[in-house]
This record gives C-alpha cells, sequence and structure tokens, in this order.
C-alpha cells in the first residue's frame, strides 16, 4: 500500500512487523503532502474533494488506493441494519418502571385555622423539569444539570449550562437567574436562596 | 444517529443523571441504532442482538449516576454494548472462546455466520470477518458509525494512537481483501 501511517498498537494488535512506523505515531496518518488521509476520506465521502486533492498526484493516488473500499463501505452504509421496532419502547418501560429515587422538596403550606402548617412536597425532578422549561426561554445557552441544596435562607439552586450562541457569560448568568427565580415565585412560591450557574 | 435535533449529548445525559427520563429515551431514540450494531455485530443474531442492546441502554440508565463526563456519553454507552455483547456471546459457550471471525457477521446474508454471495457488499463482510476484532471493530465505530478517534479509544479501552494503527491496518488489509473487486 502507498499510503503510510503511524505504527503503535496495544499488544492485541495485527502484530504485524512492519507495524512499528518511528516518531511519527502522535501525527494523523499523513500523505507525504501533509494531506491528513482522514480529511481526504472525509471529503471523499462528501464528494467535496479540495482543489488540492483533486489534482495531487499523492491524494489521488491514495484516493485510488481506497476507491474500492470506499465504495464497499458506502454500499454497507446504504442497509445499515436499523434497531428493531419496539426496542426504545421496551427500554423506556423498564426505564420508567425504575425511575430514580430523587427525593422531594418540601415547602410550608401558610398556617390553618390551628396555627399548624401543612406541607408541600415537590419531586426534585419536577422542579428541575420546570426551571429547566424556564431556561429553554434563554436564548444563547441550554441547561444540563439543575440540583438543589437547603441553604438557610431557602432553597438554592446549581445550573450547568452551555453556550449555544455568543451571549456573554455573564449576561447569560444573569438571564438564567431571572427565568429560574422567576418561575420559582411564580408556579411554586418560593424566594430562592440563590442560583449559580457553571458553563462549560 | 447524528444530524438528529435536539439539544447535545452531554445537556440530556446530564438531564437523565438528574432522573429526567424523556432526556434520557431521546438518548436512547438516538443511539439505539449503534448499539444494536455493535450488539449484531458480535453476537450475529438479531434477535439476541436486541436482547444485549436493551440489556445495554437498561444498564446505561442504571449506571448513568457513575457517568462523570457527560460529554462522553456515547463511547461510554457503546462500551457497555460492546461488553454486554461480547459477554453474552462468551455465555454461549463457556469453555469456549470465540472461534476467529465469529464476531462479525452478516445474518443477512446467511445464518452461519459468514456472509455469502459474490456481490462487492459481501466481500466487505468476508473481510471485516477475516480482520482481528480489535482493528474490526476500531474500524467499523471510525467507518460505519462515524465515531471520532477519542470516542474510539473511549469504547475499547486504548489510546487514540492505537486505535489510529487499527485502523489503518484494517484498511490496509481491507484494500488487499477487495482487490479482485476493483
Amino acid at each position: 500500500m502507498a499510503v503510510n501511517g503511524p505504527g503503535t498498537d496495544g499488544p492485541d494488535g495485527g502484530g504485524r512487523s512492519d507495524d512499528h512506523g518511528g516518531p511519527d505515531d502522535e501525527g494523523a496518518d499523513l500523505l507525504p503532502c501533509g494531506t491528513s488521509l482522514d480529511a481526504l476520506l472525509d471529503h471523499l465521502r462528501g464528494g467535496r474533494p479540495t482543489a488540492h486533492e483533486r489534482a495531487c498526484p499523492h491524494c489521488t493516488a491514495a484516493a485510488e488506493e481506497l476507491r474500492i473500499l470506499t465504495a464497499a463501505r458506502d454500499e454497507a452504509e446504504q442497509d445499515l441494519p436499523a434497531a428493531p421496532p419496539g426496542l426504545a419502547d421496551r427500554v423506556m418501560r423498564t426505564v420508567r418502571a425504575e425511575g430514580r429515587s430523587s427525593g422531594y422538596i418540601a415547602l410550608p403550606g401558610s398556617p390553618g385555622p390551628a396555627g399548624e402548617r401543612g406541607w408541600t412536597r415537590i419531586r426534585t425532578e419536577a422542579v428541575a423539569a420546570l426551571f429547566r422549561a424556564a431556561c429553554d426561554t434563554v436564548p444563547g445557552a441550554v441547561v444540563g444539570r439543575c440540583r438543589f441544596s437547603e441553604a438557610p435562607e431557602g432553597v438554592a439552586v446549581e445550573l450547568s449550562a452551555r453556550f449555544t450562541g455568543e451571549v456573554p457569560a455573564p449576561r447569560l448568568a444573569e438571564e438564567l437567574r431571572t427565568a429560574v427565580s422567576t418561575t420559582a415565585l411564580h408556579h411554586l412560591g418560593w424566594r430562592l436562596a440563590r442560583v449559580d450557574v457553571r458553563f462549560h | 444517529m447524528p444530524g438528529r435535533p435536539g439539544p447535545p449529548d452531554g445537556v440530556l445525559a446530564e438531564r437523565a443523571q438528574d432522573g429526567d427520563t424523556s432526556a434520557f429515551e431521546t438518548l436512547v431514540l438516538r443511539h439505539q441504532g449503534t448499539v444494536y450494531r455493535v450488539a449484531l455485530r458480535t453476537l450475529g443474531d438479531r434477535e439476541e442482538a436486541a436482547d444485549a442492546a436493551q440489556e445495554a441502554l437498561v444498564t446505561a440508565w442504571r449506571r448513568l449516576p457513575s457517568l462523570r463526563d457527560a460529554d462522553r456519553f456515547r463511547p461510554w454507552l457503546l462500551r457497555i454494548a460492546a461488553r454486554g455483547a461480547l459477554n453474552a456471546a462468551r455465555a454461549r459457550s463457556p469453555e469456549h472462546p470465540l472461534p476467529e471471525g465469529a464476531e462479525f457477521a452478516d445474518p443477512a446474508t446467511g445464518p452461519a455466520g459468514r456472509a455469502v454471495g459474490s456481490g462487492l457488499r459481501q466481500a466487505l463482510d468476508r473481510a471485516l470477518a477475516d480482520l482481528p476484532p480489535p482493528q474490526r471493530i476500531c474500524w467499523i465505530l471510525r467507518e460505519m458509525e462515524g465515531l471520532a478517534y477519542e470516542e474510539i479509544a473511549d469504547v475499547v479501552d486504548a489510546t487514540p494512537t492505537a486505535v489510529r494503527g487499527r485502523i489503518h491496518r484494517a484498511r490496509t488489509r481491507l484494500v488487499e481483501a477487495l482487490e479482485p473487486w476493483r
């Protein structure tokens, strides 16, 4: 084969004596012209080789060398076996039956005529879903984790968020805080002690 | 499958870790095909593969709290699937290791586990069956399932460099095996 690549492997590798390619082990599978074989294959797969890849003798030779494999792969890809119907439903039936004991958040109700308070308990999962929905109205971020802890002044919330746009983090965090605090007050009657936002 | 709209895996995995079953359902719908195919390629039997895929997905739900990096959900899941399928295959004949090549079969083309036929597709199946299993799984995850080297390294518990080497050797062997179809 004309294509040279890195050569190291673990003990379970192919075991060929020519496997050790020297100091380039950290590098990509590079052709002599510097083009990465992976990039070339990706472009060929998409039917969009670059001008260099169309003209360069190394690239065209590699493409020709791999043409039959690429064609076989494309053919196989056309009818990959799909997951059997009902698989996801069966999985989700078990998942929902098992659930996850995420616990409840308990809130004191207003005092009754005898001065006693009833308690309102809400599954943390339901509260998290409510807060995430509130965060979904804030453009530029998507919230994953939503966790709660008891602070002396009330419930503290911690959100993990990822950027989906260009809004700067401090502004996004403020908007998320406002959205969550407003929802907490309107839907649950809570004044949150704190909303922490962690971006990653 | 890639391209399905919705939040990225990492976000959904974090939500699922919090107990959000509908986030987990989205992940199941997104990855069940790959999980099933990984099991099918190891077991070579559609029913067994369906059972193994179901088991893998339920196991993933149970183990989700232990997933530390939610952004690596896919390789973590496929690792559960690959190991589960391998264990299921071994459980069939506990005293005998899998015969070489038995871990890749195309059930659509024959119950014997060996593809029959003369087309290019069948030739690829036969050539894949002849690869050492570590090369085969790496090549399939890269070329048929579109995983990045780093993800494959997570699945097979090797370094990305080792994965790169296996895929390179797999390509070389596959090209040689397909030479008559050129």
